[in-house]
């Protein structure tokens, strides 16, 4: 029955049979009243005094209460740019309980379980955790707090982390401080590049929240990069051994060229090499070979033969050709050879 | 050869390789035929090709007059080892606008008439424009191809490929006889004639 219904209705209206629908009707005394003039369609809507005036049929403007004409607008309220006490130690003095830390509760609940489940993620597919702060706009740190304290007090430094201070709605003023594992593999350039390009990303968007989202994605990227370009250094972010190579190192790895990625594709790097070696010395050759070709000289060995036809020299039978015709292929102006000069 | 002997003569007629009987050539054109002829001679140090631009009245065969001019002519700008029997002659009648080519026994086991049509067909649009020498250069060029060729199957197998053409190789004893006889070396058992081409 579930479905017979709709099919019916479909059925109907293809056809152009629809259904009588019952159009709306006045009760008795209301019919009355608006045929009288004592009801106005629509008057239910109007305020007290404007159907007064209406009843009155008085044409002129109406008078607002001082009262109400006195009204001041609301002063815009200005938003604080301190934290407030009851923030600071869960900020500054206390380690943060999880990977997005936002003891104002400046996300709505939606939206902080969206962010601190990507960053939960960050956390499982890469070596450097990373660690929000939220803070609003306009607020600032206070003087004697600082992001670089709050990783030397609240963070293993032997463990890759980065902590950002990210500032709702400005992403511009965001900090990003790493721990100390991660500053001795990586450079300073490398690491500003990281927080830049996260800025850059999220300055994209408009709204607060999506700014945050697209920060906090372009970031972890930028970190997983990160990784990489230390793994291709030897070394490893995640292990507590102190790195093989020195940051000269690490910076010359950062820097490989086509010829080092070549070599990491051995099959490639070797059809490379080939072709690089193989084809000069190929047209070298060639080139060679043409060479002594043309300077080349034909000795054909010695031979007797019995003369014919009395010929002292020649019988060799060649081919003859007309040229008379340019529309006619050379193939059709084969002169036929006399059977006298065949040879015998 | 009695009967191209009747229609042409009997004698041995004196000529330079490259005779432009015709007049078709100018000048400055004979100077790169010549070199083409001797760039061929020096690839080819037994062989020497002769070309004869002609503008006959009444030729019956191209074939004949070809076969005749290189058995009787005695080129006199070439040298003795290399006697006709190694030349391949390129005759031209400009009048009735037909080529073709003769070749001596030497080159038996190396040209036919296949691959000499081939090479003038190559030339073929040259001759069609009167340009004489870009078509000749063409057909030498052609003919050098065909040559090579021969050279190589020669040097893997000389006793069959000459057997092919009717020739035997020439057996050292022999040929260091005839050179004792002041015959020259590399030629055929005809060098007597060539007395005649003098």
């Amino acid at each position: 029955m579930r479905f017979c219904l709709p099919v019916f209705l479909s059925a109907s209206l293809l056809c152009g049979e629809e259904p009588d629908l019952p159009l709306p009707t006045w009760e008795s005394d209301e019919l009355e009243a608006l045929e009288s003039g004592d009801y106005v369609p629509g008057s239910s809507l109007l305020g007290k005094i404007a159907r007064e005036l209406m009843a009155s049929n008085n044409d002129e403007p109406i008078e607002l209460d001082p009262a109400v004409r006195d009204l001041r607008e609301p002063e815009p309220v200005e938003w604080s740019r301190v934290i407030g006490d009851e923030f600071l130690s869960a900020y500054f003095y206390e380690p943060s309980q999880g990977f997005l830390n936002d003891p104002q509760k400046l996300l709505t609940t939606q939206e902080y379980r969206d962010r601190e489940g990507f960053l939960n993620y960050h956390a499982r597919d890469t070596d450097i955790d990373l660690y929000v702060y939220l803070f609003d706009a306009l607020q600032e740190i206070p003087e004697t707090e600082s992001l670089g304290s709050v990783v030397r007090s609240q963070f293993d430094q032997e463990k890759p982390v980065a902590v950002v201070f990210y500032f709702l709605g400005m992403p511009e003023k965001s900090q990003l401080v790493f721990s100390d594992r991660v500053v001795e593999s990586v450079n300073q350039a490398e690491r500003d590049k990281v927080i830049r390009m996260a800025v850059e990303e999220a300055l994209e968007k408009s709204e607060p929240s999506s700014q945050l989202e697209s920060f906090s994605i372009q970031l972890s990227i930028r970190l997983y990069w990160l990784e990489k370009v230390v793994a291709r250094g030897g070394g490893d972010l995640a292990s507590r051994k102190p790195l093989i190579l020195p940051r000269v190192r690490i910076f010359e790895a950062e820097e490989k060229g086509v010829w080092d990625r070549l070599q990491e594709k051995p099959g490639l790097f070797y059809a490379v090499v080939v072709a690089l070696v193989i084809v000069p010395a190929a047209g070298l050759g060639f080139m060679g070979r043409w060479i002594a070709e043309r300077k080349r000289v034909y000795v054909f060995p010695d031979a007797e033969g019995t003369p014919l036809l009395d010929a002292p020299y020649a019988a060799g039978v060649g081919g003859v050709i007309s040229f008379s015709s340019a529309t006619t292929p050379p193939s059709s102006q084969k002169s036929e050879v006399p059977d006298y000069l065949q040879k015998m | 050869m009695w009967h191209a002997d009747e229609i042409f003569g009997a004698d041995d007629v004196s000529l330079h390789k490259f005779t432009d009987a015709a007049g078709v050539l100018r000048m400055k054109e004979r100077e790169p035929m010549r070199k083409i002829l001797e760039r061929f001679e020096a690839r080819f140090p037994q062989l020497f090709v002769a070309i004869y631009l002609g503008a006959f009245e009444d030729l019956q065969s191209l074939h004949q007059f070809g076969f005749w001019m290189l058995n009787r002519a005695a080129y006199v700008d070439v040298d003795l080892e290399r006697p006709n029997e190694n030349g391949i002659l390129i005759v031209v009648d400009v009048s009735a606008k037909n080529a073709g080519i003769t070749f001596g026994y030497a080159l038996l086991p190396y040209l036919d008439e296949d691959s000499t049509f081939s090479a003038l067909s190559a030339g073929h649009p040259s001759f069609l424009q009167g340009n004489y020498l870009e078509a000749i250069g063409t057909v030498v060029q052609k003919i050098e191809g065909r040559l090579i060729k021969g050279w190589k199957k020669v040097k893997k197998d000389p006793e069959s490929i000459l057997a092919e053409g009717g020739q035997n190789p020439k057996k050292v004893g022999e040929l260091l006889q005839r050179i004792r006889e002041g015959n020259q070396p590399g030629g055929m058992e005809h060098s007597g004639e060539e007395e005649a081409r003098r």
